[in-house]
């Protein structure tokens, strides 16, 4: 029997290489192989992202207003690419050549090697072309995508353009990546994260080449998208056209809601401009175009332009009056042609003998209101601030000077001065007469379209606010929209919408009178210092049970009789029944006629 | 007979214990990341258990008694691997599991540990030479011939870790370093880079005959060795491409990792790779692994199970365990080095080769450096057979280690 000494030194030797050879390989996968490790996360099995299909719009009647159609988004390979003619695949894809580089920067900060979105929904009549060229070039590639498609050629300020989105976007939104489309205006904004959905996510297996084959796991892993909610809207798509091509040819907004829910039965800005443009392959420079434009045709006029509101708000002062007890139903006093305190003078359309309150909103008494609204100011000594601040709050129950809360984007308040306006631009040093102009809506006073429809609104429904707006229904959830009673009494309403009755009657709007039709409505002019005043118009019927409030301004049109009273009454004319009378078709011609905005 | 009384190697014991209870918290954080809970862990948690009150059984049992049962033992674990042959399970292409008592196992394992126990009984009893340790491997070549029986490539491997352990008692190391030399070759030539290899069989002539130019009686063997190993390689290449058919030959490229398809066998080793790049330094933290988790990996909780450890732990927590792994195999082998029984050390150098082997096989295919031969990592995989035999292999070190005594038969 030999002793056996020690140990295997070649066991222990084989034993000591192996574990380091393994040690010295683990470290260069786990330390030194970056490159693998960037595999690892995006190479052999790739997640890929499915973009869900966004929310579709429905009409009032439940017919599609807004769909999608399919289109395709170009995808580059940046270590790929190999372009001969910069130049020209950038005109392709309706690029300059800065924008091009630009975006393939862009690329190239994401992923050299995984494809990424150079340019996204392009539009299919167009992709053809863009197929054939660039499938010879390596490093395109294509994928499918949504673009927009609309059953009405009058939804810009409604619906809203979407873009593609910009680095804040997708700082600001991990749901974003470069080369998605957001919306940026309208319903297509405010209801971006509904209509968006949810990302899906797919796992693929990709080659080396980039190519996929087939879904990992049998796409056990993957994540369907989901797709955008449905919008089912208020919007008469018909209305909607008729009173688009009224506003033809002038810059100003027609807004029309159901009195009782506040929900819009159509709403125009104009001059508008083409969504469909926003699709092509011109977008960009369409978008510049609009912008330099002079007539702004991107301003949404019907919930941004704030002018005085005029004598449309003579209705209101009325029940302001009343509210304060400074007049009564049968308060009156004598117009001589105008209104006039000290050195002040406030002119009036001719003069009026002993105007009763509903006479004064028939004949639209400037002198009338002067009175009244002085009188509520001067009702105690010193008090008129106090019955600012009242006259203030009255209004802000009605919707003006404050958001009403339409649910498109780009709304303004507009203004209802308070005594700190006026400290801020007189000291306190100012009287009653140095506010003299809110009493027939001029002056500081702003309103917006939607503004004087809400307001408008109220009168008809028996005094209650109604916040204005398109949705009615989310998928199957109906929204809560604001609904309040305004305290003011009902005969005090019968007693003012008699007088807006007498104003088409026998008026200041005779001219809107509709054959068979019982109506209310208050013409008005917004002054304006640069030019020709605007043109206002708010109304409501029928009489008896209102369906439509509606509230027209058309820019530099002079007075409200003028324009917007008889485009309001083609309106009401075309919701209520259809048709327009055979015995109005002369003024449906002329009121179709365009403005002239050379001078 | 002397008796010596000795410690037991509680260092071992305490090695064996931080990975069996580490295997079970890696197997137990998987579930963690897949947010799937078969009862894997538990599973494993009670294998050890089971295994621990046997290997205290063992521990109870006096060394020579283990040692005269051994051929018994040895005869009772080949004939379940005939059984396993003729009539076992078919699980995963090999034929290698026999149920008893509604527990499944593979009797190959416990082969391991009775052939470990016979060739150090034998061995021990002869005088050490090269011829008492080629002799004694075959108590090894049997085993591995009957694993081959089954298809179970991986398993027939292994027991390589014999002649390893034998080259304590003298087993011809150029045996060895051919055997492993010759198992490169056959990698290389499958891969088809048989140009390059005759290439630097030309360089390696050149060399040898530039520096033995002086000694001219060596120049007949280099040529002679060179024309050899050449025969060998063209005969190899020769039965490579034009014996076996193109669907075989493929089945072998992609098993040395010549053809990428992504789904077939190389897929899990690009995978593992990914997952294991995927933890870096650091690791994405326990039950965070992004491969783990969405089990990228096949296998991952058996033959892969590395995997889950380098990408949640990162390099740290790998180098940890293969250190663990170097500290088992160096320390039985330093241990028993000064006790006086043969029958101890040859036995703790088959151990010790069980471990080496299973690491390199295990861990060379899931680093990517290997063919896929799935073997399981040492108390580390999950499953029972593993678990099993080698605490059994453990525990009786740990018996043996008690004591340092002189055997006088
Ligand atoms: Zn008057």
């Amino acid at each position: 029997m030999n002793k056996l000494e020690g140990y295997s030194k070649f066991f222990v030797g084989f034993s000591i290489i192996v574990l380091l050879v393994l040690w010295v390989r683990l470290a260069y996968i786990q330390l030194y192989a970056s490159a693998l490790k960037e595999r690892a996360e995006q190479y052999i099995v790739e997640k890929k992202v499915v973009k869900p299909p966004r929310g579709l719009i429905y009409d009032r009647y439940g017919n599609i207003l807004v769909a999608n159609e399919p289109a395709y988004d170009i995808m580059v390979v940046p270590a790929r690419l190999k372009i001969e003619d910069t130049g020209f695949v950038a005109s392709l894809l309706g690029l300059t050549i800065e924008e091009f580089k630009q975006r393939l920067e862009r690329a190239r900060q994401y992923s050299r090697v995984i494809a990424s979105p150079i340019v996204s929904a392009v539009h299919p009549d167009h992709f053809q072309r863009v197929q054939t060229y660039l499938s010879l070039i390596p490093g395109f590639s294509f994928r499918k995508g949504f673009i927009r498609k609309y059953y009405n050629k009058h939804l810009a300020h409604v619906v809203g353009y979407m873009t593609e989105v910009s680095r804040e976007d997708i700082e600001q939104d991990s749901f974003y990546m470069p080369a998605d489309f957001i919306g940026r205006t309208g319903l297509e904004h405010f209801y971006e994260k509904e209509l968006r959905g949810q990302k899906g996510m797919r796992y693929v297996l990709v080659d080396a080449f980039g190519r996929e084959r087939g879904s990992y796991a049998d796409g056990k892993y993957d994540v369907q998208p989901v797709p955008g909610k449905s919008l089912h809207i208020s919007l008469d798509p018909d209305l909607q056209s008729f009173a688009s091509m009224l506003m033809a040819g002038k810059r100003g907004a027609i807004v029309a809601i159901e009195p009782a829910t506040g929900e819009i039965l159509a709403f125009v800005s104009s001059p508008e401009f083409y969504l469909d443009s926003f699709w092509h392959r011109n977008r960009s420079s369409y978008y510049l175009n609009l912008l330099k434009r002079p007539d702004k045709p991107l301003f949404n006029r019907g919930v941004s332009a704030a002018y005085p509101p005029g004598s449309t708000i003579k209705p209101l002062q009325t029940l302001f009056g009343f509210k304060m007890k400074t007049i009564s139903y049968y308060s009156s006093w004598y117009c001589p042609g105008a209104w006039i305190r000290g050195s002040l003078t406030v002119k009036c359309h001719g003069s009026h003998f002993l105007p009763s309150p509903q006479e004064a909103i028939q004949y639209s008494c400037n002198s009338f209101y002067c009175e009244l609204f002085y009188k509520a100011l001067s009702r105690y000594p010193k008090g008129h601030r106090l019955a600012l601040m009242q006259w203030n709050n009255f209004l802000k129950e009605f919707g003006f000077g404050r958001l009403t809360g339409i649910d498109i984007r780009g709304e303004k308040p507009g203004l209802v001065p308070d005594t700190s306006t006026y400290d801020k631009m007189y000291g306190k040093w100012w009287k009653p007469t140095t506010i003299i102009s809110l009493a027939i809506g001029q002056g500081e006073w702003l309103a917006t379209p939607v503004q004087l429809a809400v307001y408008v609104s109220a009168i008809a429904n028996g005094g209650w606010f109604v916040q204005p707006h398109f949705v009615r229904q989310i998928d199957n959830e109906k929204p809560q929209w604001e609904k309040y009673k305004i305290d003011i009494p009902k005969a005090d309403l019968e007693h003012v919408i008699t007088g807006m009755k007498k104003v088409i009657e026998s008026g200041t709007a005779r001219i809107a009178k509709i054959p068979d039709v019982e109506w209310a409505g208050k013409t008005g002019t917004a002054q304006n210092p640069h030019g020709e005043d605007h043109s206002l118009f708010m109304g409501f019927a029928p009489l008896d049970s209102p369906r439509i409030a509606v509230a027209v301004m058309v820019e530099n049109g002079g007075f409200g009789s003028q324009w917007a009273a008889p485009i309001a009454s083609f309106v009401v004319e075309y919701y209520l029944k259809r048709t327009i009378d055979s015995s109005r078709l002369w003024l449906l011609n002329r009121v179709k006629q365009p403005i002239n905005y050379e001078q | 007979m002397v008796v010596n009384r000795q410690r037991m190697d509680w260092i071992v014991f305490a090695i064996y214990l931080i990975l069996a209870i580490w295997s079970i918290l890696t197997l137990y954080f998987i579930e963690v990341s897949s947010g799937e809970f078969t009862g894997v862990w538990q599973r494993q948690a009670i294998w050890l258990a089971i295994s621990l009150v046997i290997g205290f059984i063992v521990l109870m049992i006096d060394s020579q008694l283990i040692l005269s049962f051994a051929p018994l033992f040895y005869a009772v674990a080949l004939l379940l691997m005939i059984a396993a042959i003729i009539q076992g399970q078919v699980v995963r292409n090999i034929h290698a599991w026999v149920v008893i008592g509604g527990f499944r196992f593979q009797p190959v394992e416990l082969a391991k540990v009775a052939t470990a126990l016979m060739v150090a009984r034998w061995t021990a009893r002869r005088k050490p030479s090269a011829i008492t340790a080629i002799k004694g491997s075959i108590w090894a070549v049997i085993p591995a011939v009957l694993a081959l029986a089954q298809k179970d490539w991986g398993s027939a491997m292994t027991f390589a870790a014999i002649p390893l352990a034998l080259t304590y008692v003298g087993f011809p190391v150029f045996l060895i370093i051919a055997g492993i030399g010759l198992y490169i070759v056959l990698l290389v030539v499958i891969a088809g880079y048989i140009k390059l290899l005759l290439i630097l069989y030309g360089i390696a002539l050149v060399v040898l005959l530039i520096v033995f130019r002086k000694q001219r009686e060596y120049i007949k063997y280099i040529i002679g060795v060179v024309l050899v190993v050449t025969g060998m390689t063209l005969s190899m290449e020769w039965a490579f491409t034009r014996v076996l058919k193109p669907y075989q030959q493929q089945r072998l490229k992609v098993l040395v990792g010549q053809e990428r398809d992504p789904r077939g066998a190389a897929y899990n080793v690009i995978q593992a790779e990914n997952a294991i790049a995927y933890g870096g330094f650091t690791g994405t933290g326990l039950g965070k692994g992004f491969f783990t988790s969405f089990k990228f990996v096949p296998e991952q909780k058996t033959d892969f199970i590395f995997c889950a450890v380098a990408e949640e732990t990162g390099f740290i927590g790998s180098t940890v365990l293969l250190f663990l792994y170097g500290l088992l195999i160096t320390r039985m082998l330093l241990y028993v080095s000064r006790h006086r029984s043969p029958v101890i050390k040859i036995y703790a150098h088959s151990v010790a080769g069980f471990f080496i082997i299973h690491l390199l096989i295990n861990l060379g295919m899931v680093l990517g450096l290997l063919p896929v031969i799935g073997i399981p990592l040492p108390l580390f995989s999950y499953g029972g057979s593993q678990m099993l035999s080698f605490s059994l292999m453990v525990f009786i070190y740990l018996n043996f280690s008690r004591e340092r005594y002189t055997l006088l038969h």
